[in-house]
């Protein structure tokens, strides 16, 4: 080692001495829009002299005045400056545009130059990704890629997404994109556990013949993540953000009148009243009842009245008195909000890049804490990521090691599913059925929004202390205190990701390059769901006033615990053997190679409905037997492929892949299947020589491809019925089995997608202006899914090949750079998309109409709903009971008592999957400053809300009072006239005087599945961020700071909702699965987010 | 040269790797998680207990518990606000019966299996055992929906849309398939049952209870066919045809007891639709909700049957008898009505009947009023009235039935029409809890007894509507199903009457 430090020393002599006369010349690389150029190369011209610029643009070189710098650099065309007399020179660059020469990562990590590409990519960079500073990057892409469409289908702490792109292609089976981090095959909710500012870009493969060599995984199309890699220059930064996160808006409530139920021996005049009832105002038949949960009765006046029953509050020493709360009967301040705390999100991030010509390495941390809206709810993700480069001669090896922790605490939901961990597929469920309250299967929400709103939640807060908060006691006879629940019913997480790749990299001549890589990716992840229990006090349950309380039907509420953990693995091994020859105005590059899948997976569960030592929550605390369950998955998939690239003059491409299969999921006559793509791409701006000095049109390609591919959907072990044991089994010694309601089919073959592509780039003023156009058709057949077949056949569903789906779409993305430039430095760039895809289910087969997605509302609102697939409709639809009406479509009411009768045929409503979507960023900067905005918005969608019900249930719904709570007459009703015609409702009221006797909104119009439809379409401002470069002279105090910028970032600030949507975010759903544009009680309402940043380079 | 030749091996190992994966890939063979065979002896365990859990009441397989609403036995407390789909309302939608519609076929399944595998395997008992249980099933579907599919059901994918037939053939077919299980249980083979005595978890293996059970299941389906025209000697020549068996009918319970236990997913399940593994009683729309109604009380109370109403009902919270009325708005709350009684609800491994000595009994008396068999009408109904008291665990059925009262007394009636109104009336009492459909059937065949209440729910549409007289073809069959659903035309719940109410 010693030899090598003098060496180094007298290197580091030489150098001084051989540029003695020079100076330091720093400075920073940014390109038109005065955003930072990372990693830039400057050279010295003539010289050996060079350094690169850090991430964020900043270079150091030692040159003389009169010395030529050389900028160049990936995505950016070379420029030269002269260095001249000032200490600092920021160098302003041109980058090319993606029509040009940019290097894209396609398939297997192939790198092709974009216009040879015969098909439709997309990249986002990480400036663009992280420019609002998202946890997840996901929601990072949002708006950004025309044809791909991101859903937040909710907003805990550790949030689901789904994605899909140009639609969905299976109608039961995966519609989500592949993810390839890093050269590793993962499945994209993977996405939630990658730190964005790893990641250098985002490459998105949208059409089948890009994906194509990926095999069985990649039908819907690829997101290729590659994380940054170190460079000559060591840097290190450091990044901090701060995010706090608010409820964006509630559904509208209503704030003028309180609790009563309508039952009508509430009213004094009953036969047998009820107690406790108290006579506001004038009307007799309309009572306050201080414990009910239903809000049909007085009007706010704000007087002094009681609340909850008499209970009894206990002295130390062991002495009791009667006492009942009171509160002013009027309504308070943001009711249900102040029970939302505000959401508190840090990130902190350091990462450290160093290189030189042969080595790079590069190794981040950090560290995301949520605190979520809901209070107690948090989770933490912890992210070390490592990769580095070393090259020797003619070999090269790459590594690259990525390692998340997640913990999350939250609030336990309805049916926690056991979740194997990130495979995308859910096996059974255990926990709550009582949705982690103490009554009535109620999850959290809904005891939060349908509270009275003459409630103040915070003095509730304290149920372990104060007696009118403690469930004894609570006011509400019928839905608990959720502050209780927030205590007691809890769903810890634990989750380790590990993924490592390993690639090693010969080139023993200059045309053939042999590439090996092999990867592991682990996911192990537990759960524990603990639920307390309560035993209510004899005198609780002795319900004085008669209410039928939750204490007098519970009595006693048993505490219950479950375990779950999983492991899930996959090693991926893959050869690539690329040669590359110029044959005059011809060159060609093929490539022949193979790869290995193996994936293991096991999950074991365990859970216990009944413990015996409260707050001791261990599987062997219980009576009883416990439940267990055990699943182990097992899938290996073997390809072999080849994929020729010929170029003619660098201005006419085509490129062929092929690709074949074998796979462990299939019977051996079926295991092995083929994925051919052609596709090719003619640059005539270059080709038609009459075209090639345009001034006006710079760049001009036409392309064309055609792919088919194959999807494997079916879970290993699909082709054998099997038997399981009967519910409850073994009693005892007594054993029973089941024939499994899914019928197998030995002979499932894949699912096959022909996808034909179209595209037009066109480049205008030195490709300022970029124009993108793409048209496609996909058609989907032999859909290898479960259909559900008539229970009459014995089972519920089977796997058949059957059924056909169309997506034809077509894409705009157009793109100003900039759209508007001053001499002062003010600076404007757009670019917008739009993306339109019309879906149509074809056929089913089997004599089907439709087939259903999923029944998301089974139980919950008695309201019969379901997600179905239909012949000749979008893919899709939601189906849920209409009104029964006349042939002109107005509602039939009954003429004695006004109350609409439900159609017994359930009825489609439209797709839940908006076939047009448009994104739009800006960016504007001038000096310093830049304002980034990302807005996007979606159309031709519905949606089911699921929580209308309730709350109109409960009557805190805004429209419930639409009438005051006086008789009406329904608004553009009709009634039989007796002679097979229907003639306008003049007359009968549909709520009587006495809503005692028909309370029209809680009892009838809420069972009408239609009425809680509404259209999904939404503009959003997704993103908006400020940021401040601090000049370099400012910094040059400081000594060691390079650079500094200080952002205000900001997501969701605004959503526009159609006028319908009155209750959630439209892009809400209680899935990320297929069944999208449902949701229910246990949706949380929509936040915003708004936070500050710091990134500080060393 | 050596480098191209290197490339080539890589090229051949490549192919090679592929080539040797038939092993490599034969991973997925067999299922670790699910067993992929089972033996008849296995399957009809779970089938039974599944059949016996829908009796009364079983959230899972469809609103069953609505049948006892309907038939005055249980009504919704007020604790619960009415609305215009809840039982009171009488209001359906085709997702209305949708989970018993699929519950009722996969259990059907499950028999169909055994039948299939056991007659492979030469079980006949288990043949015969399946024929006898599928027969509850479908005649149980026959009787809420009328025409069903029959014989292309169970097919899978091979029939995948099986047509429907009409209720009165496959009533008919039930009829024979009792009779051939009736024949192969007193044939030689079937006495020779090894493993019956566990996996038969109704009868322990005793041949000669199951020929009971086949021919008063047979003279259930006849007696349900009694209100049709000329249907008479069909009826009369099927009797014939039990007697000539020589069987008998079941003068004991007939049922199921796996044995139940006091875990999750193991209590009997009318017990742990209303009690919780600690014996709480459930809630959340359960033990709270469905309370006993205001009719039978009173009908128990002015028939002095004391003894049977402090078995079937529990007290209130005052101490009293109180029940709700269905579709009032006036109703007590949970804790001032009655809950469901300790006769009914006695132990948490208690059996689940699937027909009752009772029930056999009150049969077999309407026979012989109606004229299609021989005996003694006054001794059956007797003995149907003890057994219901025994079964409730109540005493003083002799003193009940001495009384001086039409409603109780065989020999203070006269006539057909009269003797028939008693043998309903009292079988209704004696069905409450036990097996409430044989209830609704009697109540749609004959109109007894003719005092059941009509809701007064003001959501009733229309507003004078009576019982619904049947269920509603379920949404699943109308999107799987569709053409052979649609073929059936349009239903109405309070008009499409099934084959032998019409």
């Amino acid at each position: 080692m010693r030899k090598f430090l003098t060496l180094l020393a007298v290197l580091v002599l030489l150098g001084s001495l051989a540029f003695s006369q020079t100076k330091v010349v720093t400075g920073k690389v940014t390109d038109q829009a005065g955003q930072a150029v990372p990693f830039a190369t400057i050279r010295v011209k003539g010289t050996k002299v060079g350094t690169s610029a850090d991430a964020e643009g900043y270079y150091t070189i030692k040159a003389t005045p009169s010395q030529t710098l050389v900028i160049t650099g990936t995505g950016i065309t070379s420029k030269e400056v002269t260095v001249g007399d000032a200490a600092t020179l920021n160098i302003e660059v041109q980058h090319q545009t993606t029509s040009l020469s940019e290097v894209v990562v396609t398939s297997l990590g192939i790198q092709r130059q974009s216009k040879e590409l015969g098909y439709s990519t997309a990249k986002v960079n990480t400036s663009e990704l992280t420019q609002a500073k998202v946890v997840n990057v996901a929601t990072g892409l949002a708006g950004k890629v025309s044809g791909l469409q991101i859903n937040l289908v909710n907003n805990s702490v550790k949030p689901d997404v789904r994605v899909t792109l140009r639609g969905n292609r299976s109608i039961l089976g995966n519609n989500e994109p592949l993810l390839v981090f890093d050269g590793i095959q993962l499945p994209v909710t993977y996405l939630t556990l990658i730190n964005p500012e790893d990641v250098a870009n985002v490459t998105v493969l949208k059409g089948a013949s890009a994906s194509a060599l990926y095999g069985s995984a990649a039908s819907n199309g690829v997101m290729i993540v590659t994380t940054r890699k170190g460079k000559p220059k060591p840097i290190i930064t450091f990044s901090s953000t701060v995010n706090f996160e608010s409820i964006a808006y509630l559904p509208k409530f209503q704030n003028t009148f309180g609790p009563y139920g309508g039952e009508g021996n509430a009213n004094p005049f009953s036969a047998n009243p009820y107690e406790g009832t108290v006579q506001i105002g004038d009307n007799p038949y309309i009572v306050y009842v201080p414990y009910e949960n239903q809000n049909y009765g007085p009007r706010y006046n704000g007087q002094k009245t009681s609340i909850g029953p008499p209970i009894r509050v206990y002295a130390p020493d062991g002495t009791y008195t009667i006492q009942q709360d009171s509160i002013n009967y009027s309504a308070v301040k943001d009711a249900k909000s102040s029970f939302f705390n505000t959401g508190i999100q840090t990130q902190n991030g350091l990462t450290y890049a160093v290189g030189d010509d042969k080595n790079n390495f590069y190794v981040s941390f950090q560290d995301v804490l949520s605190h979520g809206i809901i209070p107690n709810d948090q989770s933490r993700r912890d992210n070390f990521h490592i990769n580095g480069t070393h090259s020797t001669g003619n070999f090269t090896a790459q590594y690259s090691v990525n390692y998340t922790v997640t913990h999350t605490d939250v609030t336990a939901e309805d049916q926690t599913p056991f979740r194997w961990g990130t495979l995308p597929v859910y096996v059974g469920s255990y926990g709550p059925t009582s949705g982690g309250g103490y009554f009535q299967n109620r999850p959290l929400y809904w005891n939060i929004i349908n509270q009275p709103a003459n409630i103040d939640f915070k003095t509730y807060r304290n149920w372990q202390t104060d007696p009118f908060a403690n469930p004894n006691g609570y006011f509400n006879a019928y839905y608990g205190n959720p502050w209780w629940q927030i205590d007691q019913s809890r769903m810890v997480e634990n989750q380790s990701d590990l993924l490592g790749t390993l690639s090693l990299d010969l080139k023993p001549t200059s045309w053939l390059d042999l590439n090996y890589r092999v990867s592991i990716a682990r996911d192990d992840y537990s759960n524990q769901y603990t639920q307390a229990g309560f035993t209510f006090a004899p005198w609780a349950v002795a319900d004085t006033l008669g209410s039928g309380s939750i204490p007098s039907s519970v009595i006693a509420f048993q505490p219950s615990s479950g375990n779950a953990s999983s492991f899930n693995q996959t090693i991926n091994s893959e050869l690539l053997i690329e040669g590359t020859k110029t044959f005059g105005d011809f060159n060609g590059k093929l490539i022949l190679g193979g790869q290995v899948i193996a994936n293991n997976a096991q999950i074991m569960s365990m859970s216990a409905s009944a413990l015996v030592i409260p707050d001791f929550y261990n599987i062997s605390n219980r009576l009883g037997q416990p439940s267990v369950g055990q699943d182990i998955y097992q899938q290996r998939v073997i390809g072999a492929f080849g994929d020729l690239t010929v170029g003619y003059k660098n201005f006419l491409f085509v490129h062929g892949s092929l690709r074949n299969d074998w796979n462990s999921l299939l019977s051996e006559d079926n295991r092995s299947y083929l994925y051919p793509a052609v596709d090719a791409a003619f640059v005539f701006t270059d080709g038609i020589s009459s075209m090639s000095n345009s001034k006006f049109l710079s760049f001009g390609k036409i392309r064309a491809a055609w792919a088919r591919t194959a999807q494997v959907s079916i879970l290993p072990y699909s082709l054998q019925s099997t038997f399981d044991p009967g519910n409850g089994f073994p009693f005892g010694g007594t054993a029973g089995y089941t024939v499994n309601g899914q019928y197998a089919n030995p002979n499932i073959k894949p699912e096959i997608s022909e996808d034909f592509e179209i595209g037009l780039d066109l480049g205008f003023l030195n490709n300022r202006i970029n124009l993108s156009v793409a048209a496609y058709n996909t058609n989907t057949n032999n859909q290898t899914i479960p259909i559900t077949i008539s229970a009459a056949t014995g089972f519920t569903s089977a796997f058949v090949n059957s059924g056909e789906m169309q997506n034809q779409g077509i894409e705009v993305d157009l793109r100003f750079t900039p759209l508007l430039k001053t001499e002062s430095g003010f600076r404007w760039d757009v670019s917008a998309n739009f993306a339109y895809n019309k879906n149509t289910v074809k056929s089913l087969g089997y004599g089907l109409q439709q087939v259903t997605i999923v029944n998301p509302f089974a139980t919950e609102n008695q309201i019969a709903n379901a997600t179905v697939a239909a012949v000749g409709k979008a893919y899709g639809q939601i189906q849920t009971t209409d009104w029964n009406r006349a042939p002109s479509g107005q509602i039939i009411v009954d003429p004695l008592t006004g109350a609409p009768s439900l159609n017994n045929t359930p009825q489609l409503f439209g797709t839940t999957v908006p076939p047009t979507k448009i994104g739009i960023t800006t960016s504007l900067s001038y000096k310093g400053f830049t304002l980034n905005m990302v807005a996007d918005g979606r159309f031709g969608a519905v949606l089911f809300n699921g929580i209308g019900p309730a709350l109109d249930f409960t009557g805190v719904s805004g429209y419930s009072v639409s009438s005051g709570r006086q008789p009406f007459i329904m608004p553009n009703s009709v009634v039989s006239d007796g002679a097979g015609k229907y003639v306008a409702n003049t007359s009968i009221v549909s709520q009587k005087p006495n809503i005692g006797a028909n309370n029209f909104w809680a009892s009838t119009w809420n069972q009408g599945g239609v009425n809680y439809i509404n259209s999904a379409d939404f503009w959003k401002l997704r993103e908006l961020s400020l940021v401040y470069n601090f000049p370099a002279k400012t910094l040059a105090s400081l000594k060691y700071i390079n650079a500094m910028t200080l952002g205000f970032v900001a997501r969701n600030l605004i959503t526009i909702r159609a006028a319908d949507n009155i209750w959630a975010d439209p892009e809400f759903a209680n899935t990320n699965g297929n069944a999208t544009g449902n949701t229910d009680v246990n949706q949380l309402p929509p936040t915003k987010f708004l936070g500050f940043n710091i990134t500080l380079t060393f | 040269m050596k480098k191209l030749s290197a490339l080539i091996g890589i090229i051949i190992a490549g192919v090679s790797l592929s080539g040797c994966g038939k092993s490599y890939l034969d991973i997925n063979t067999p299922n670790p998680n699910a067993a992929t065979g089972a033996t008849p002896e296995l399957v009809i365990t779970n089938a039974m207990v599944v059949t016996a859990s829908g009796q009364v009441c079983n959230p899972n397989l469809g609103p069953t518990n609505f049948i006892s609403g309907w038939m005055g036995y249980w009504a919704p407390s007020g604790s619960y606000a009415t609305n215009n789909q809840d039982v009171a309302s009488y209001n359906e939608t085709t997702a209305f019966a949708n989970t018993l519609w699929i519950g009722s076929y996969r259990n059907l399944e499950d028999y169909y299996y055994v039948e299939t595998s056991a007659k492979e395997q030469l079980k006949p008992y288990y043949v015969a055992m399946a024929k006898a249980m599928k027969s509850v099933v479908f005649a149980q579907l026959v009787d809420m929906f009328n025409n069903v599919p029959y014989s292309e059901a169970f097919q899978g994918t091979l029939v995948i849309q099986p047509t429907y037939e009409s209720g009165q053939s496959i009533y008919e077919d039930l009829a024979k398939q009792l009779d051939t299980a009736a024949s192969i249980m007193a044939s030689p083979a079937a006495v020779i049952s090894p493993g019956a005595e566990s996996s038969d978890v109704m009868f322990g293996g005793d041949n000669a209870s199951w020929i009971k059970f086949a021919n008063t299941l047979k003279l259930r389906l006849l007696m349900r066919q009694s209100q049709m025209s000329g249907r008479d000697a069909y009826i009369k020549d099927e009797i014939a045809k039990i007697e000539a068996n020589g069987g008998g009918y079941l003068d004991v319970d007939a049922t199921v007891n796996p044995p139940y236990a006091n875990n999750d997913g193991q209590q009997n399940p009318l017990w742990g639709y209303f009690r919780t593994t600690s014996g709480q009683p459930t809630s959340g729309g359960q033990a709270d909700y469905w309370k006993a109604a205001q009719y039978a009380i009173s009908i128990l109370n002015s028939y002095n049957d004391t003894n049977r109403l402090k078995q079937i009902y529990s007290e209130n919270d005052q101490g009293t008898y109180a029940g709700s009325i269905l579709g009032s708005q006036f109703n007590p709350p949970g804790n001032g009505t009655s809950s469901i009684g300790p006769g009914l609800l006695k132990a948490v491994n208690q059996n689940a009947v699937i027909i009752s000595a009772a029930e056999s009994h009150f049969l077999q008396a309407e026979a012989i009023v109606r004229g299609f068999m021989a005996g003694d009408a006054q001794a059956e109904y007797e003995a149907g009235v003890t057994a219901s008291f025994d079964f409730l665990e109540a005493d003083g059925a002799a003193a009940y039935l001495a009384q001086n009262n039409v409603n109780t007394n065989w020999t203070k009636v006269s006539g057909t029409t009269a003797q028939i109104a008693l043998i309903i009336r009292q079988k209704w009492i004696a069905m409450n809890g036990v097996t409430p459909l044989e209830a609704y059937d009697d109540y749609r065949r004959t109109g007894l007894p003719s005092d059941i209440p009509i809701s007064i729910s003001p959501y009733k549409i229309p507003a004078n509507a009576e019982i619904p007289v049947r269920y509603l073809y379920p949404t699943s069959e109308y999107t799987t199903n569709t053409e052979n659903a649609n073929a059936q035309g349009t239903i109405d719940y309070y008009t499409s009457r099934v084959f032998w109410n019409q």
